[in-house]
């Protein structure tokens, strides 16, 4: 199961194997988040070569970032997938020729640092089935603005855009939807 | 009604929160609010979660070869000659700074030197104009490379005070400016910063420095210098 991958167990002593440069270490990096980092960008960018050249791209940056990363408190897991997605929706932008007015940047919110104290077992395969589960729950329309937001990444203004529907509507869904999110969640693993 | 707050920095991760709200979070973020903090993780958490909800899809291996190829030198080539000087300078620069990476040893220093090379032999890498009128000293020469980075070579660079970095950044022409990353310059105030990966040219309007606390910030928190222009 690709879930499997995500074990958190072990990031640590990659990550200090990665700080020192390590070149096995950056096998087993990709060896462990590789596949699924390709899942998602391949998933945004719907072409595998493309999504071969981002997913390089992506574990270039890793690679490059390393030293901001904190190997004790971090989770590697979630960074590597952040770089990857924001790798793919820059590269959506950058073909669509989207203004950045509209498109918000996304380069802050991967800075290695930022990656510490997240739950330990955090993409551990009932966490991930239980979000999947949530996700089915959504209905349509809030479905759609989820996917619109985080695998194509539009502005709330661009989609509303796109589906032809006023700004405050679009507005709500994607509200409604990141809460019924987060409320499955908590009720599925209670603080 | 008062907004919910967990629900902003969800928003803020998944790239869909504009201003007010957002330069509001960066600057609880900046502050190191604890409560900002601990809501940007548990948005964090949600949005990598996401990532995995696309069906796996099996990568080729020639992908795992192109991985692991990031770690090997760049094999050695010829570059152009009106280059070869900042090469020559990336070679005796003793206190090369390189994307932010603490050193780690000889090793590191050179596979720094050999991506720094690799960018400048690029044909598409160019030289932008140098420094700013308004201050003759530090200098920099900033190379662009839209679909390889920027590559940051300065000098006199002053001494950082303890905990402090400088950051890199590119100013867009609409919107707050991007971090491109850390470096610390060497004792004579030199510093050579590749910041490798795509950058969109068209959009930039400058590239600057500024001086940041150890792990840099999301946005500039002192005054931004070094401002080069991005230009034709």
């Amino acid at each position: 199961m690709i879930f499997a991958a995500l074990d958190a167990e072990g990031d640590r002593e990659l990550a200090v194997r990665l700080q020192r440069r390590d070149p096995q270490a950056l096998a087993e990096l990709y060896d462990k988040y590789g596949r699924i980092a390709f899942s998602l960008i391949v998933r945004i960018v719907r072409d595998q070569g493309i999504a071969e050249d981002l997913t390089q791209e992506t574990f270039l940056r890793v690679w490059n970032r390393m030293a901001g990363f904190d190997a004790e408190r971090g989770a590697l897991g979630a960074w590597v997938l952040t770089v990857a997605r924001n790798r793919a929706i820059d590269y959506l932008r950058s073909v669509d020729g989207r203004t950045r007015q509209n498109a918000i940047e996304l380069t802050a919110t991967e800075m290695p640092s930022v990656f510490v104290d997240l739950e330990a077992n955090l993409m551990n395969s009932d966490r991930a089935r239980q979000l999947k589960a949530a996700f089915e729950k959504l209905n349509e329309k809030q479905r759609l603005v989820i996917e619109l937001a985080y695998f194509e990444g539009l502005s709330q203004t661009e989609m509303a855009e796109r589906m032809k529907q006023p700004l405050g509507t679009v507005k709500t869904w994607v509200r409604t939807a990141l809460q019924t999110l987060r409320n499955e969640l908590e009720e599925a693993v209670p603080a | 009604m008062t907004p919910d707050k967990d629900l902003l920095y969800e928003l803020y991760v998944l790239g869909q929160l504009e201003e007010p709200e957002r330069g509001e979070i960066e600057e609880a973020l900046r502050r190191n609010d604890p409560a900002a903090q601990a809501r940007l993780r548990k948005a964090l958490e949600t949005n990598a979660i996401l990532g995995t909800l696309p069906p796996p899809v099996e990568p080729s291996k020639a992908l795992r070869r192109r991985v692991l190829a990031i770690a090997e030198p760049a094999p050695p080539s010829r570059m152009p000659w009106n280059l070869a000087w900042v090469a020559l300078s990336a070679c005796l620069v003793a206190g090369l700074v390189y994307t932010g990476v603490q050193r780690q040893g000889l090793e590191a220093d050179l596979r720094a030197r050999d991506a720094t090379l690799a960018f400048l032999r690029s044909s598409e890498t160019r030289l932008l104009k140098t420094g700013t009128v308004t201050e003759p000293q530090p200098v920099a020469k900033v190379f662009v490379n839209g679909s390889q980075g920027v590559l940051l070579v300065a000098s006199n660079l002053a001494p950082l005070a303890a905990g402090r970095t400088y950051e890199m950044w590119v100013v867009p022409k609409a919107g707050g400016p991007r971090p491109m990353g850390l470096f610390k310059p060497a004792a004579d105030g030199s510093a050579i910063h590749l910041r490798a990966g795509a950058v969109d040219l068209n959009d930039a309007a400058a590239i600057a420095l500024s001086v940041e606390p150890e792990g840099g910030s999301p946005a500039p928190t002192t005054a931004p210098f070094l401002i080069t222009p991005v230009g034709d």
